[in-house]
């Protein structure tokens, strides 16, 4: 199993696809960060006013949109399978006597080291340029943004893993795609819709995981996410790791029975 | 043949796709230091067989061994001293060479970085190492594939049609290779092609593949007797000339047809004591000519014969 894991390290941080990515979503942040300062001032030359050029507007907008590294995690998952089906690589894994069960499992610790290399490297950038460029309102947003993104990496792995899975499960990665979209947001939204008018979906909405991480409630002039309270944080994680532990398993079976 | 001398042995193994019999009821032995060639047209059966030995597809119903091992997780731990190309070579397109095999190498714990600049140059690609997969030649890809097989020091190679897109150079010193590997490190090689030229001169024996069932197992030995070159007599009282060749020429070795034809192996230096035996004893003699039979006829008969017997 280490040999595997090690084996699969190695692939990952030697494709170009994750230093792609972690660049892409580094420049997306300084560029959100970039363009408050520049309106700023802009607004500032011609005597406006420009309210949003503060940490505590860029970070809670971070914050409200913790489904964006949920998409992102579904694009690493397919970056850290690297359509191993369609390449035929995995084939050469079984016949060379490794079990499918490693082969399935070793990708889950790569695939987190890429995704946390990834996090890491772009929400430092968003806080240190935002640090940088932008009026600091304090401490307590940079913090709530990291409690945010503590209480949704489980989502984020389980996202990752389901999009595994799912390609295992069906065979080619366009398809595991749409079959994640399908599971982990038209499944959420409808589940969503329905809790309008049945308690119970109402209830297993609050459960799901892009329904989590998206919630977002207005309370006087503060935003309330589901990671604003310590229960809500155990609820986030708790799902999250629910989440990993069934498309972990489903991921198992679907490589178990998978023919190559 | 003694178990511990067979070292794939397959027992009515079957697999269905859907209503498509991909295999059907197979009983094959590889004898263990052999270059067994499975010939067979395409879609014969013979990359599904590779594949189930490989544990990459699933037998609908029968058994295998390799080795001694019949149960799947014990198969798995024999399997890491396979080495394999099935269905083409499979890499990492964007990967260079080296980077696909040092992947496989850490994969399977194979120790020492420089074994893979080793397997490289051993196949002839030493050159093409830093060059991404994609980029490389189909006979490239197969050269890389052959590296990847032999990079864990196999004892047995799985080789689907390996040759496939090498140029005639590059054929023959992958063929002398692989003999190279069988002599001196008595590595036991199945290879599958659908051309019987391909294994002439290098299988030891050979099983025949149609629609999925062993038509014929046999060795090279018996199967060069069997072809050849060959003298065709025909007379008109078939059963009375054998009778004569076997009493006055002391010849047991011929083949009557099921139409009176007679076929003796080789092409005896007193060929006309033959036309003078039927002559004398006043039986006609209808023809007498010299032929030759080709690896190719003798498995194309083969399979017409294994057809036919499937339709009636």
């Amino acid at each position: 199993m280490t040999n595997c894991i090690k084996s699969e390290f190695y692939r990952i941080f030697h494709k170009k696809s994750v230093w792609r990515m972690t660049g892409a979503c580094q420049a997306a942040v300084l560029l959100v960060n970039a363009a408050l300062w520049g309106m700023n001032l802009l607004e500032g030359k011609t005597g406006g006013d420009f309210p949003w050029a503060t940490t505590r507007f860029a970070f809670s907008l971070l914050e409200g949109y913790m489904n964006i590294p949920l998409f992102l995690s579904a694009v690493m998952g397919g970056l850290i399978t690297g359509d191993e089906l369609k390449h035929r690589t995995v084939n050469n894994s079984v016949a060379f006597g490794l079990s499918r069960d490693k082969i399935y499992l070793s990708r889950i610790p790569a695939g987190l080291a890429a995704s946390a290399f990834c996090l890491l490297v772009t929400e430092a950038g968003y806080i240190g340029s935002g640090y940088l460029l932008l009026e600091d309102s304090g401490a307590e947003y940079t913090l709530s943004l990291l409690k945010g993104t503590a209480a949704c990496v489980p989502a984020w792995i389980a996202g990752m893993t389901a999009v595994m899975s799912l390609y295992y499960l069906t065979g080619s990665r366009s398809a595991g795609i749409w079959s994640w979209l399908l599971i982990m947001v038209a499944v959420p939204a409808a589940v969503g819709v329905l809790g309008l008018k049945f308690a119970f979906c109402e209830r297993l909405s609050s459960w799901l995981l892009y329904t989590m991480v998206s919630y977002c409630a207005l309370d006087g002039d503060r935003l309330l996410y589901n990671w604003s309270t310590g229960a809500g944080v155990l609820k986030c994680m708790t799902a999250g790791f629910i989440g990993i532990l069934v498309f972990m398993a489903l991921g198992i079976v679907a490589i178990r029975r998978r023919e190559l | 043949m003694t178990d511990s001398n067979v070292i794939i042995q397959t027992h009515q193994l079957t697999k269905r796709y859907g209503q498509a019999l991909a295999l059907d009821h197979v009983d094959l032995s590889i004898p263990r230091g052999s270059i067994y060639g499975l010939v067979g047209n395409n879609g014969a059966g013979k990359t599904t067989l590779l594949k189930i030995l490989l544990g990459q597809v699933f037998p609908t119903s029968g058994e295998y061994r390799l080795w001694d091992a019949r149960e799947e997780s014990a198969r798995r731990k024999y399997r890491r001293r396979c080495g394999a190309i099935i269905e083409g070579p499979g890499f990492f397109p964007d990967m260079t060479a080296v980077q696909n095999l040092e992947y496989y190498r850490i994969q399977r714990g194979i120790p020492g970085r420089e074994r893979v600049m080793e397997k490289l140059q051993e196949v002839g690609l030493a050159e093409a190492a830093r060059k991404k997969f994609r980029q490389m030649s189909l006979g490239m890809k197969q050269r890389l594939g052959l590296a990847l097989a032999l990079l864990g020091e196999p004892e047995l190679l799985l080789l689907d049609e390996p040759i496939n897109g090498l140029d005639p150079a590059g054929i023959m010193e992958i063929r002398a290779l692989l003999q190279r590997l069988n002599r001196e490190k008595r590595i036991t090689i199945l290879i599958s092609s659908h051309i019987l030229a391909e294994l002439e001169n290098m299988a030891t024996d050979y099983g025949f593949l149609s629609r999925g069932r062993v038509i014929q197992q046999i060795s090279a030995k018996k199967l060069h007797e069997l072809c050849g070159i060959y003298m065709e007599i025909r007379v008109t009282e078939p059963e009375r000339y054998t009778a004569l060749l076997e009493k006055e020429l002391h010849r047991t070795d011929y083949k009557v047809l099921p139409d009176g034809t007679i076929h003796i192996a080789g092409l005896p230096e007193d060929v006309t004591a033959y036309g003078k035996l039927a002559v004398e004893q006043g039986i006609g003699l209808l023809a007498l000519e010299r032929r030759e039979m080709h690896l190719e006829d003798y498995y194309m008969h083969l399979t017409e014969r294994n057809d036919n017997d499937k339709l009636y």
